[in-house]
């Protein structure tokens, strides 16, 4: 478990990190930036598991973090529930979708799945906006989410939001480097690795995928709930495609099957995109170069940065990949 | 009703423009390009410089497809020729990344607005068909599909070129075992990609107005039209798209709040019955 201990002390230091920062700024902006930085970061972690530790290429999971987003939304808005069952009804809502994704998809080969994943969240997404409008705000989603208040203690301010939102980022971080580390979570490599091998030794493969999708999608619905309660706002533009691009985008760009390439993913995105819009209007060109300057030049994603001397051996499993 | 017929028919042929370069670069390149709306835009934008300088749209036509082709060919020769090795979604990083490229450096030249670009004089009436008015310029939209789509069918299937590229498709390894340069022809295969998505963006621009997010507006729909097909079958895709242009064109009026639900249902339960597409005997090994 050493590797799950030194997990561990990362994700902690991270999240102190960002308190202090946070704090010692006092500003309002920054602090709305560092939480949005950490509900990302939880969002592309949680993608992650699915894509690059169980080589689930999902194309739909703007799905998972859109309807926890609406779950929060709409049981605090229409219902008065309270913020903190909403949450779980979150993680509920998320991970029953990605549970049914998962089982329609489980047998789709390869990019396929992408394809299919991708159209079961359009549905998803026209459904919303399209047919329950009435209850879903449509194009105009709902306003006035509200923020958790806990034992007394309004956690309102964006300071307080953003302390909040880093306890809920290390339990999820340290749960889901739990799961990776475990017997459970080595399955799931085995499966990407080979999936034939792996069900030839006798694991339900069926079984894993979807288990480990519906996961996924659970985190991803908790991190959809935190940004409602973030921005205020639920609307369709959490549910549509470009988020789904993004995350994928985040998390392959810092390097996938990692503890910190999701997450560095996010913040070098989100920090490009505050410092390069404060000064040109052209800050897709400028990640539009990016990402064909790390496809081209960086095999591993900017994690690979930092571990030069793992690359013969990673470079050895592409081509065997290739020629299977 | 047969006004309906040709509106859905013309889209169809549009679709077809686009989706067929989709499919073939898939299946000679295996590259999943969402950049190729992208190309389709550029051809509509081509199009609008060519018709200021010569006020003509039929030398739009020919001029667009070319600058477009050549473009595509830089892009294959310069960025997509690294990735082949590479995964998947590295390879869809890439693409993506051309997109906003592509799209951003289209803003910054042509600006957000619309752009109109005339129907030709000799295109511009009307025909009575059984009793209702129909466009001319749609109807030969549809004619310029049909020949387009069958004189791609004619090259793949009857040309030694398009013999070698149905080859490549199905033994990579062989077909290069056997002396034949496949970069090449991969270049090739991307440039008409380009070039037919181009005339697709030129033949289109007339109908809708030419503006920067066209292309993000028209991929998923040749997404749609190339998976209903069968991942690098063009045959296959000529059936998608008339599927797909009946299904808006009909959709649109008579249950229009559905056409979406309808459209991506019909891809989920394909894609889980039958990811191969209808028209192909079985997944492709590249996929």
């Amino acid at each position: 478990m050493t590797n799950f201990r030194r997990d561990t002390l990362i994700i902690c230091s991270l999240a102190v990190l960002a308190v202090l920062v946070g704090t010692f700024s006092g500003s309002a902006s920054m602090q709305h930036f560092l939480t949005q930085l950490l509900v990302l970061g939880m969002f592309a972690s949680a993608f992650d598991f699915a894509f690059g530790r169980s080589g689930l290429f999902s194309a739909g999971h703007a799905a998972f973090f859109g309807c926890g987003a609406y779950a929060t939304a709409l049981s605090t808005l229409r219902y008065d529930w309270t913020f903190m069952p909403s949450l779980a009804l979150a993680a509920l809502v998320g991970g029953a979708i990605a549970f049914v994704f998962a089982v329609l998809a489980r047998r789709v080969p390869g990019v396929y799945f992408a394809l299919a994943t991708l159209a079961m969240a359009q549905l998803v997404l026209v459904i919303t906006e399209v047919k329950l409008s009435p209850w879903s705000g449509g194009s105009d989603g709902l306003a006035g989410v509200p923020r958790p208040i806990l034992f007394g203690v309004d956690l309102g301010g964006t300071g307080q939001y953003l302390l909040f939102v880093c306890v809920v980022f290390v339990i999820a971080l340290v749960t889901l480097s739990l799961l990776r580390h475990s017997p459970y979570g080595q399955v799931l490599r085995a499966i990407r690795e080979n999936a034939v091998r792996a069900e030839q030794l006798g694991y339900n493969i069926d079984l894993y995928r979807i288990s480990a999708f519906t996961v996924s999608g659970a985190y991803s619905g908790v991190a959809g709930g935190l940004f409602g309660g973030l921005i205020f706002y639920v609307g369709p533009d959490l549910l549509r495609m470009t988020l789904s691009v993004d995350v994928l985008v985040m998390s392959v760009l810092g390097g996938p099957n990692t503890l910190l390439g999701p997450l560095l993913g996010v913040a070098v995105f989100e920090t490009s995109r505050e410092v390069i819009t404060r000064y040109t209007d052209h800050w897709h060109g400028f990640v539009g170069i990016m990402f064909i300057l790390a496809t081209l030049f960086l095999p591993f994603g900017l994690v690979g940065l930092f571990r030069a001397r793992r690359r013969p051996k990673a470079e050895a499993t592409a081509e065997a990949r290739d020629f299977s | 009703m047969i006004s309906t017929l040709v509106i859905g028919l013309s889209i169809a042929a549009i679709l077809l423009l686009i989706a067929s370069g989709l499919s073939l670069v898939f299946g000679m390149l295996g590259v999943v390009n969402f950049a190729h709306g992208s190309l389709y835009m550029l051809g509509a934008f081509a199009a609008v410089e060519v018709i200021a300088w010569t006020g003509s749209f039929y030398a739009a036509l020919v001029v667009a497809p070319i600058v477009i082709g050549l473009f595509s060919a830089l892009i294959e020769v310069a960025l997509m020729r690294p990735t082949y090795k590479l995964p998947h979604e590295k390879q869809m990083l890439l693409t993506f990344g051309l997109v906003y490229v592509i799209e951003e450096a289209a803003r910054t030249v042509w600006g957000l607005g619309y752009w109109r670009i005339d129907v030709p004089a000799a295109l511009s009436g009307v025909v009575e068909i059984a009793g209702e008015v129909i466009s001319v310029y749609r109807l030969s939209v549809l004619a310029t599909g049909i020949c387009l789509g069958v004189a791609l069918i004619v090259f793949i299937e009857k040309t030694r070129v398009g013999m070698v590229l149905r080859a490549a498709m199905s033994n990579e390894v062989m077909v290069r075992g056997m002396g034949v340069r496949i970069s090449r022809y991969r270049t090739f295969v991307f440039a008409l990609g380009g070039a037919l998505a181009a005339v697709g963006g030129v033949v289109a621009a007339p109908l809708l107005s030419v503006q920067v997010n066209m292309g993000a507006l028209v991929i998923l729909d040749s997404f749609i039209v190339v998976i209903l097909g069968g991942l690098g079958n063009v045959t296959g895709a000529i059936a998608g798209a008339v599927v797909l242009g009946m299904l808006q064109a009909f959709g649109q009026q008579y249950v229009a709040t559905w056409v979406d639900v309808i459209t991506y249902a019909i891809l989920v339960v394909l894609l889980i019955l039958r990811p191969q597409g209808l028209f192909n005997a079985k997944a492709s090994r590249k996929a």
